[in-house]
């Protein structure tokens, strides 16, 4: 194991971003000729999570609901609710401060109405959902299709329930239980880090397939924009690591390079689920936090938690807003940050358009037209999407030392 | 927006020649050709009445002076096989003086955007239909917003607080009544005016058919175009409404029976043959259903 060595030394994942980075701007050729690989390296990544997620979260909310511990969910819940309160308000102080929407020129307008026009000639007419279609896909009437077509929002509801059904067993059969779906996920743990020992050369083929597709066209033309979120997003990122420290009672700079590993993983891949094993791994060996905290904290905060799509959503309804000078008072503040709070949970746990449909039902009445939000979204999101995975998985680790009890902070 | 219409002879016929036949007559005039064919073999020329609008695209005159569009290719062709030359009478001022003037003897046929209504067809004969345009609603984003609620459901605009304009003299005076009984539909002397007034939100939307939408969204190069903001995606959209179609016609007059089966012969040919696909293709693009 010695020579592969080298694989598992912290700045290997970050040169390979890098070298990606390097390669798919020098040699678009190439890096779109990776991208293929890259993808497949993703979904070998993503394909060990959802079986993880299922497990940790059901195990954990058994054990939770043995121990003595059963006020730790609304605590969570309660943890959750205010930190996505918080990101929404913050985002949205920022969003009236920098106005990124107002004052645009000819050339951003105009971009702009073609990424509209390209968006809409391609897509075909929408029918539009109901608010019980949405609520629909949270509670589905089969829950392994509801896996199949990645409705994680249902898969964490259904692993809940099933956690506090084995909870509330007798006769040792929910431990039991825990401890077969802890074996599962240990199991799964190992194999996710043999994969991750390919890491590197997954970053690689990620990050020169990403450049080499995507322009800076997009970055130059809406830069006050992209600028904003990018600027909000290291802000917060930073106040995070703090909190950290705080919490793990270590320094700051020693949690960064702890957590180096997690977050390039998340920015090279773009993806909260495919990082969320290397996130346990962090916060149970690097922050020494305990397993069962991370185990439950983690993967319900990939799609409960996600503090950078709260950003996005939030601040891309405002330049809307701005865009079309459309008054902004108290009303219609609420409802962007409650909205924004709602449709970025949708967006992490429900793919489609399901979460364009709950932001159109909210922000329509006020005259927004909220096509234009959805084109935003997507036209930003591959430039947007590395630096928000990676403040949803700091988010979601900086919520995770926050649950850990304070005795254990304490010792 | 007027100073963009491209307006060639007003009251005054003023033909355009555009198009010199093939040498010699494809047809020779036979005593028992029919006599309203016979008439326009004589003559040795096809006389088809257009609007002297800039129509892009299906009929334009580019800036070098050179006419396109899919009627102009079909009108081409038309006199190509009859073996006489083509003249353009510019003189309709709007949809509805073209089946008038066919009717005043003015012209043999028109071929020109002219949509098939029931209104017309007691002042002419038409031919089938050669192309079927979508109707397509242009939307104001902000104003319909609250009214669609992310859904692209039109019958929300059926309520007496919309407003919908169309071009004055137009069959979708008629088509836009008819769908939207409820609204105020309002009548405007060019679509571009009527557009307009979108842009300044005086109104929820302008239906218009999709060869409209679809040269706003893509110019002909060198063509004059409707002239909109180069952002006017912005704050318009273009919404096709489903199973609302506008059947593109010639027309001729009531009493050229003959003259009417044989350009519906020619059309089903066409059809038949791939020409007119490959001549709609090139105008209005190649995904259409």
């Amino acid at each position: 194991m010695n020579r592969l060595q080298w694989l598992t030394n912290p700045w290997s994942p970050v040169a390979g971003l890098v070298a990606g980075a390097v390669l798919g701007t020098w040699q678009p050729a190439i890096g779109i000729a990776l991208a293929p690989a890259g993808e497949t390296y993703l979904a070998l990544m993503q394909m060990c999570v959802l079986p993880i997620i299922i497990s940790a979260v059901t195990a954990s909310i058994a054990r939770l609901m043995r121990g003595d511990n059963a006020h730790a969910l609304p605590r969570l819940a309660l943890l959750f609710l205010g930190g996505l309160a918080l990101s929404a308000i913050v985002a949205m102080a920022a969003g009236l401060l920098i106005q990124p929407g107002s004052g645009l020129d000819q050339n951003q307008r105009v971009y702009l109405a073609q990424e509209m026009l390209r968006h809409e000639e391609t897509s075909g007419g929408n029918a539009g959902l109901s608010l019980w279609s949405l609520v629909q896909m949270v509670i589905p009437s089969n829950v392994i299709r509801a896996a199949a077509d990645g409705h994680m929002l249902a898969l964490l509801l259904f692993s809940l329930l099933l956690g506090l059904g084995l909870g509330s067993l007798g006769d040792g059969q929910g431990e039991r239980a825990a401890d077969l779906l802890d074996a599962f996920y240990n199991a799964l743990i190992k194999v996710m880090g043999w994969i991750l020992l390919a890491l590197p050369f997954g970053l690689l083929a990620l990050m020169a397939g990403q450049t080499a597709q995507n322009g800076i066209d997009t970055f130059l033309k809406l830069g006050r924009l992209v600028g904003t979120i990018y600027g909000m997003a290291l802000s917060m990122g930073a106040v995070m690591v703090i909190i950290v420290a705080l919490r793990t009672r270590l320094p700051a700079a020693q949690v960064l390079s702890r957590l180096r590993t997690t977050l390039f993983t998340a920015f090279g891949t773009g993806s909260s689920v495919a990082s969320l094993p290397s996130a346990l791994k962090v916060c149970e060996s690097g922050l020494g936090l305990k397993h069962q905290t991370a185990q439950m904290v983690l993967p319900l905060g990939v799609s409960l938690y996600p503090v950078g799509n709260v950003l996005h959503v939030v601040v891309a309804s405002l330049f809307v807003l701005q865009l079309y000078d459309l008054p902004m008072d108290l009303q219609t503040g609420l409802v962007i940050g409650i909205g924004g709070i709602l449709v970025a949970c949708a967006m992490s746990g429900a793919p489609g358009v399901a979460s364009m449909t709950l932001l159109a039902m909210l922000l329509s009445p006020f005259g927004v037209p909220i096509e234009v939000a959805v084109v935003l979204l997507v036209a930003l999101d591959p430039i947007l999407d590395p630096i928000l995975t990676s403040l949803n998985v700091l988010g979601n680790i900086t919520a995770a030392t926050m649950m850990e009890p304070a005795s254990t902070a304490d010792d | 927006m007027v100073e963009m219409l491209v307006r060639m002879g007003r009251r005054a016929f003023l033909a355009v020649l555009l198009w010199l036949g093939a040498t010699g007559a494809a047809f020779a005039v036979d005593p028992v050709t029919a006599p309203d064919i016979a008439r326009i073999l004589k003559r040795g020329t096809l006389v088809v009445v257009a609007t002297v609008h800039n129509m892009p695209p299906l009929f334009y005159v580019d800036s070098e002076g050179r006419p396109g569009g899919i009627d102009v290719d079909l009108a081409n062709d038309i006199a190509q096989r009859l073996g006489v030359k083509l003249e353009f009478a510019r003189v309709a001022e709007s949809f509805d003086d073209m089946p008038r003037l066919v009717a005043e003897r003015k012209a043999d046929v028109a071929i020109g955007y002219l949509s098939r209504t029931l209104r017309r067809a007691a002042i002419v004969r038409f031919t089938q239909p050669y192309v079927r345009l979508r109707q397509t609603l242009m939307l104001s984003r902000t104003k319909t917003a609250p009214l669609f609620r992310g859904s692209e459901r039109v019958e929300v605009m059926n309520t007496p607080d919309v407003a919908i304009g169309v071009e004055a003299g137009s069959a979708y005076v008629d088509f836009t009544t008819e769908r939207f009984p409820k609204a105020q539909v309002r009548s405007y002397p060019s679509v571009d005016s009527a557009i307009d007034d979108l842009l300044a939100g005086k109104l929820h939307g302008v239906v218009v058919d999709e060869a409209f939408s679809y040269t706003l969204n893509h110019p002909i190069p060198g063509v004059p175009g409707y002239q909109v903001p180069d952002d006017w995606a912005l704050f318009v959209k273009v919404l096709i409404l489903s199973g609302a179609h506008d059947p593109i016609a010639m027309a001729v007059h009531r009493d050229d029976h003959s003259w009417l089966s044989w350009l519906d012969t020619y059309i089903a040919d066409r059809l038949d043959d791939g020409t007119l696909d490959k001549i709609i293709n090139r105008y209005l693009g190649a995904q259409r259903p």
